[in-house]
């Protein structure tokens, strides 16, 4: 009676996470493998250095990371890019998924006809995606560790964990936006279309803020600042960004149920 | 005692209707029939229930609890089948019927094992997989299968094949002979009549009449067909006789609807000579009309 809809939450998403695992792993994989080629080629740094300096934030090469180094590399082509948008997709789509699409279907007037309240039953579902999340974060610092050496890398697990967990948390931040607009409207289209809007368009303000002067300290409030900001991958953990974004998961967890408990179900 | 209990209960889904000052009691070990056209306000009233939607106004108790307050007590009590029933696609029936009966807190797994094979479901097959009657008979074995004290049924026989309506109809009888209370909603009177002892219409979110079914199929009005042999009466004669209304003649066919008791007509046949007559089940749509004659509908 008592993880039912987690377990089962899970269960029926098991094809789609094994086939975001497959992908991740062969992306991640496929990147660090990659870095055989650009390892040592000073002339393709010194075109970088050129670009403006919103191009290399983008990029994730700020602060005069260069990218033939390991943590250069990876940043710009992993962490500050790549897989932020394999959490964001996944967990978003996850969320609309396994709420207001479940909603939608109809499975949620049968599943809450049993003895299971509104609250369980979205925290449930918040820790379902959460999970589904870690294995797709503990498959990334693996994979890295796993075949970073074989690329001629020199950096370890703890750089590795950091990296993945900083942007792990990116990705839930905007999964967990999306199960709260979800709760709170039971619309697929409502919570997909708010929450992808609301990611991309911080993604790029986190680009932009360089750039624009207007957007000193406004771009502290960016869910991006938070977890790409440093890098992690050079500079460790910013443990301070994490509790950040670890406090708005929670607020908008809480948020959900809130939602869900006030509303009419599949209206 | 009161298995359900509605007072006044209203429901409004913004501006639209759903269901108005709805009174109603339904007693503990009763077959209810909850009887309307489409739109009426049925499903509205049962998702009442079980708190998957929240009155406006007006209150719903379940077994003397409180939809609102006590909606988790009430849903451990009550078995539920949806009127648009979605289950799972990707799961087997045997997974979807563990999953629902550990949301509880148990079922009677022989008496599951014994509706599978009564409803002839094959529990290993994908629900995907399944035709439109053989989901329905999942939900109903999901409703059924930990024996509640309280059966809500939204249309249970939507979509099934005479057999299988015939077996619901004896798994509803057997939770009555258990004690059991059962509510279910239908379109259809015959199915009613059949099973509940007393019917609740609705018409526009209005209970317009809360009868027994005998006293209700006495005063339903019954479309008749009459065969005469040579002569046939005329229209006019037969139009006059109390109860019957809408004469049609057609040759030596004589369509005609009775209303209330067929004595008056049946004695005004006697004169002539009548081959053969025929009596249609009443439509849900013609007690509506009659009451609607009665004054009793204020739409
Ligand atoms: N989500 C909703 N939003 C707006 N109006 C609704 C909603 N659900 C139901 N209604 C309205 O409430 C009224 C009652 O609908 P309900 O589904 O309860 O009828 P019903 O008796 O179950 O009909 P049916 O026999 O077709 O199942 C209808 O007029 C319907 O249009
Ligand atoms: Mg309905």
């Amino acid at each position: 009676m008592r993880t039912e809809t987690f377990y089962r939450t899970l269960r029926n998403r098991r094809r789609s996470l094994i086939g975001w695992s497959i992908a991740t792993v062969s992306l991640v994989a496929l990147i660090v493998f990659s870095y055989v080629a650009i390892k040592g080629q000073q002339s393709y740094q010194d075109m970088l250095d050129q670009y403006p300096e919103f191009v290399q934030q983008i990029l994730g090469l700020s602060g005069g990371l260069s990218i033939i180094s390991p943590a250069g590399y990876l940043n710009s082509q992993l962490f500050a890019n790549t897989l932020p948008l394999i959490f964001l997709i996944f967990l978003i789509a996850f969320a609309v998924r396994e709420t207001a699409g479940e909603e939608g279907d109809g499975t949620l007037d049968l599943a809450l006809a049993h003895p299971v309240t509104r609250e369980r039953f979205v925290l449930e579902k918040f820790a379902a995606m959460t999970v589904a999340g870690c294995v797709l974060a503990v498959l990334s610092v693996v994979t890295l560790a796993a075949t970073g050496p074989m690329a001629g890398m020199d950096l370890g697990w703890s750089q590795y964990t950091g990296a993945t967990l900083s942007v792990f948390l990116i990705g839930l931040v905007f999964g967990a936006l999306t199960l709260a607009v979800a709760a709170a409207t039971g619309s697929r289209a409502m919570s997909l279309g708010v929450s992808s809007a609301l990611a991309v368009g911080m993604f790029v303000l986190w680009g932009l803020a360089p750039l624009i002067s207007g957007l000193k300290g406004v771009d502290r409030l960016n869910p991006f600042f938070w977890g790409l900001a440093g890098p992690p991958i050079t500079e460790g953990i910013q443990v301070g960004n994490l509790l950040l974004l670890v406090v708005v998961v929670v607020v908008l967890a809480a948020a959900a149920v809130a939602g869900f408990r006030r509303r009419d179900l599949g209206v | 005692m009161t298995a359900i209990l509605l007072e006044r209960l209203t429901k409004f889904y913004g501006k639209a209707r759903g269901v108005l000052d709805l009174d109603l009691e339904v007693a503990e070990g009763e077959v209810f029939g909850f009887l309307g056209p489409n739109g009426a306000g049925k499903t509205t009233t049962i998702r009442t229930l079980l708190d998957l939607i929240r009155p406006t106004s007006g209150s719903a108790t379940v077994l003397g609890l409180d939809s609102r307050r006590d909606s988790v007590a009430i849903r451990a009590r009550v078995g539920y089948l949806p009127g648009e029933l979605s289950l799972w696609e990707t799961m087997t029936t045997r997974q979807v019927l563990d999953h629902l009966g550990s949301l509880r807190r148990g079922i009677d797994p022989a008496y599951r094992d014994e509706l599978l094979e009564r409803f002839d479901v094959e529990p290993d097959r994908k629900i995907k997989d399944l035709s439109t009657g053989n989901k329905q008979k999942v939900g109903i074995i999901q409703a059924f299968m930990h024996r509640p004290e309280v059966l809500i049924l939204d249309e249970p026989t939507v979509g099934l094949d005479p057999l299988m309506q015939q077996v619901t109809y004896e798994v509803i009888e057997e939770a009555q002979r258990a004690g059991h209370t059962v509510f279910l909603s239908s379109h259809v009177l015959p199915e009613v009549e059949r099973i509940a002892r007393r019917v609740g219409i609705i018409r526009s979110g209005k209970l317009i009449e809360v009868e027994s079914v005998e006293n209700l199929k006495e005063r339903a009005v019954k479309l008749i067909e009459i065969r005469f042999g040579f002569p046939a009466p005329r229209a006019e004669n037969l139009a006059g006789i109390p109860g019957v209304t809408d004469v049609y003649v057609s040759g030596d066919v004589v369509q005609l609807k009775v209303g209330g008791s067929m004595d008056p007509l049946v004695k005004a046949l006697v004169p002539y000579e009548v081959l053969s007559i025929r009596t249609h089940e009443t439509p849900l749509e013609e007690i509506f009309l009659e009451l609607y004659r009665n004054g009793n509908d204020a739409n």
